[in-house]
């Protein structure tokens, strides 16, 4: 190698991966593997194992008639400790409370893994994580009916132990990292939330199939999840987290949920890709809305100023006012649109990895859709259409006399509500529309109540012909 | 090649991956921290390229070598990344799209030894931020990941001639920026 090279790969070979980031990495990755496993046609093959291990009994046996093979016996041994070292931590990565790996996932593999977690904030991920896996355990072995009174104790205990441990490396961020600590709360927050969200649903899902009317009591593992929930939230009420930290994290989580997607699609109806790419959608459209809105400066100008302003200009006109007048949104409000985004984001990856979940909740009761705005609009469009179509039938009927007083003030009523939805429309204020149009809904079901098949006013000679007409059919 | 099929048959897939990682993740994060400047973006582009090799890997293909394909999985992402972040003062002053650099009759073999021969390596590298990636990519893939031109040219999907030329343009602009600075610091200890 010439000076150059040397000299020029001499000041280059400083610069490497740090200890802990390299662990940091291998933890990431070895995650992902797991979540993305093999195919199992693609794992090793202990039957493969097994016909190496006969030949060397063969060969230990006959040592007289066939030659011992070093290369044979290495390869053997190789390969079993291989198996040993790898194989079977793999496979006790699937085992369920109760089976003989079992002890290793959560004694040996979970705690190398938690040992291995250097940085405060990768622990409480792994804590997060572990959590989770024994949820989705209670899950699969309620499924089978094995979820025992003590497989459900051990579960309320981890539940309680897990969460309990990334509160208290919240708390030891938090005295150096006030903002990474603040990320972490609401990541672990966000996971309870989505666990106590699918439990309720769970629960409400089973009642229904029981025939059950009365709100069941909720199951020790729900409970011990919501208090745990609610312990998470009192602590992360007190940090604060820019909306950009959020948007990070949430990035991560949706990169993750799309390759889970990815993987689900093979398997999953054409209805079922719609529900979830759907609500993947809505997600990146209230994350991009917030983008958006982080990316444009924020108005300065806030409403005092602006009516202190008209009022200097002498400008008496209300309506320019209040034309001019301006709202600044709150930062606040974004970390909230994207809290909620990413809460979501943890259930649809719940209900895409969780079969036990799947089975129990429906994706459209676990994750309601977000609407656009325009389909919001539709949306009422449509449903004033369907109630002007029962207000023109009540409108042409003669009411009998002792309700008629009612019923007209009830359609006096009715044309107010048109006249403030159709403005609410216009000004764009889509939420008021749509609680008003609820309220003219029941209004004119109640008006239509009182008329029942009253007969129809008479008003010109086509109508009464055609009243005749219906009169001597019936 | 029996004997190897069947140890790949049987070989844990999982512990060949893992393997490579600790092999490589060093230097493929070398490489990318040379190439955009930032580490944690580095650390990033090491992590997204071992999982893609891992998501193909899961797709049934078989990977001969984790090393060559890994800086190909790892460059590639290295260029979406200078896409989304496009500087347009330095990488539009020197493009190079659209030159043909495979008919530069005027390129000697011998050229580009005789050049880095002279150059002081230390400053070249602290210079080499400087350059547009183009000829970095060859550079920190010739003298710090050190692959033969036939290496790089498979990698880069570019023929062997083109990969000549960056190289030789790209100490071309390392000197004159060595000389540059020297000339600087000269001018400044005789003004002193």
């Amino acid at each position: 190698m010439s000076p150059f090279s040397n000299q020029f790969k001499k000041h280059t070979n400083h610069i490497r991966l740090q200890a802990d980031e390299k662990r940091d990495l291998h933890e990431r990755l070895v995650t992902y593997m797991e979540y993305h496993p093999l195919p199992t046609s693609m794992q090793s093959k202990p039957q493969a194992q097994e016909k190496a291990q006969s030949r060397f009994a063969l060969g230990i046996r006959s040592l007289n008639a066939i030659t011992f093979n070093p290369k044979l016996v290495g390869r053997f041994v190789v390969t079993a400790s291989l198996f040993m070292m790898v194989g079977v931590p793999v496979l006790a990565e699937r085992a369920l409370p109760g089976d003989v790996l079992y002890p290793m996932k959560v004694q040996i593999n979970e705690e190398v893994r938690a040992s291995l977690s250097f940085s405060p904030y990768a622990k409480i991920e792994w804590e997060t994580t572990r959590l989770e896996r024994r949820l989705a355990e209670a899950r699969s072995l309620a499924s089978v009916g094995r979820l025992t009174n003590e497989a459900e104790a051990a579960v309320v205990e981890a539940v309680k132990k897990h969460t309990s441990s990334a509160q208290q490396n919240i708390a030891m961020l938090e005295t150096h990292n006030e903002d990474e600590a603040a990320l972490a709360s609401i990541s672990l927050v966000s996971v309870l939330q989505a666990q106590d969200d699918i439990f309720a649903l769970e629960d409400a899902s089973e009642a229904t199939d029981s025939g059950i009317t009365e709100p069941s009591t909720p199951s020790l593992i729900a409970s011990a999840v919501r208090e745990a929930k609610f312990n998470a939230e009192a602590v992360n009420d007190r940090g604060q987290v820019t909306p950009v930290r959020l948007l990070a994290l949430i990035e991560r989580e949706s990169t993750y949920a799309q390759e889970l997607f990815a993987v689900v699609k093979k398997t999953a109806t054409s209805e079922e890709q719609a529900a979830v790419e759907r609500r993947l959608t809505d997600v990146k459209r209230k994350v991009e809305a917030v983008q958006l809105a982080l990316a444009e400066p924020a108005p300065v100008e806030d409403t005092v100023e602006m009516a202190t302003l008209a009022v200097n200009t002498d400008n008496t006109d209300e309506g320019a006012t209040s034309s001019r007048r301006v709202s600044v949104v709150p930062a606040q409000d974004h970390v909230l649109v994207l809290k909620s985004a990413l809460t979501d984001l943890r259930k649809l990856i719940n209900f895409m990895t969780n079969i036990d979940v799947r089975q129990s909740v429906s994706v459209e009761r676990l994750v309601p859709i977000s609407y656009t705005v325009e389909e919001r609009r539709d949306a009422v469009t449509a449903k004033l259409e369907e109630i002007n179509a029962i207000h023109r039938d009540v409108e042409g009927r003669q009411p009998p006399v002792e309700v008629a007083e009612r019923v007209m003030q009830g359609l006096v009523a009715y044309q107010q509500y048109m006249s403030d939805i159709n403005l609410s429309l216009e000004e764009g204020n889509i939420q008021l529309a749509e609680v008003m149009v609820v309220e003219a809904a029941n209004l004119i079901a109640d008006l239509k109540i009182l008329v029942g098949n009253s007969p129809l006013i008479e008003t010109d000679n086509t109508e009464v012909s055609s009243s005749s007409a219906s009169e001597r059919i019936e | 090649m029996a004997d190897e099929a069947t140890r790949t048959t049987n070989e844990n897939h999982e512990a060949r991956f893992l393997k490579a990682f600790e092999e490589y993740s060093d230097a493929l994060f070398r490489h990318a921290f040379l190439r955009i400047s930032d580490r944690e973006r580095a650390v990033d582009l090491v992590h997204d390229t071992f999982t893609k090799v891992w998501s193909y890997i899961r797709t049934g293909h078989e990977v001969t070598s984790f090393k060559s394909f890994l800086y190909k999985v790892l460059n590639n992402l290295i260029i979406d990344e200078y896409r989304k972040h496009k500087e347009s003062s330095l990488d539009a002053l020197f493009e190079v799209e659209g030159i043909d650099e495979g008919t530069f009759t005027e390129l000697n073999a011998d050229d580009t030894d005789s050049m880095i021969a002279t150059m002081d390596g230390q400053r070249a590298f602290e210079l080499l931020h400087q350059l547009p990636d183009t000829y970095k990519e060859v550079l920190i893939l010739r003298y710090v990941d050190e692959l033969g031109p036939k290496e790089i040219s498979d990698l880069i999907e570019e023929t062997e001639n083109v990969i000549s030329v960056r190289l030789h343009r790209g100490m071309k602009m390392l000197r004159d920026l060595v000389e540059t600075e020297e000339q600087k610091a000269i001018t400044k200890r005789q003004t002193q």
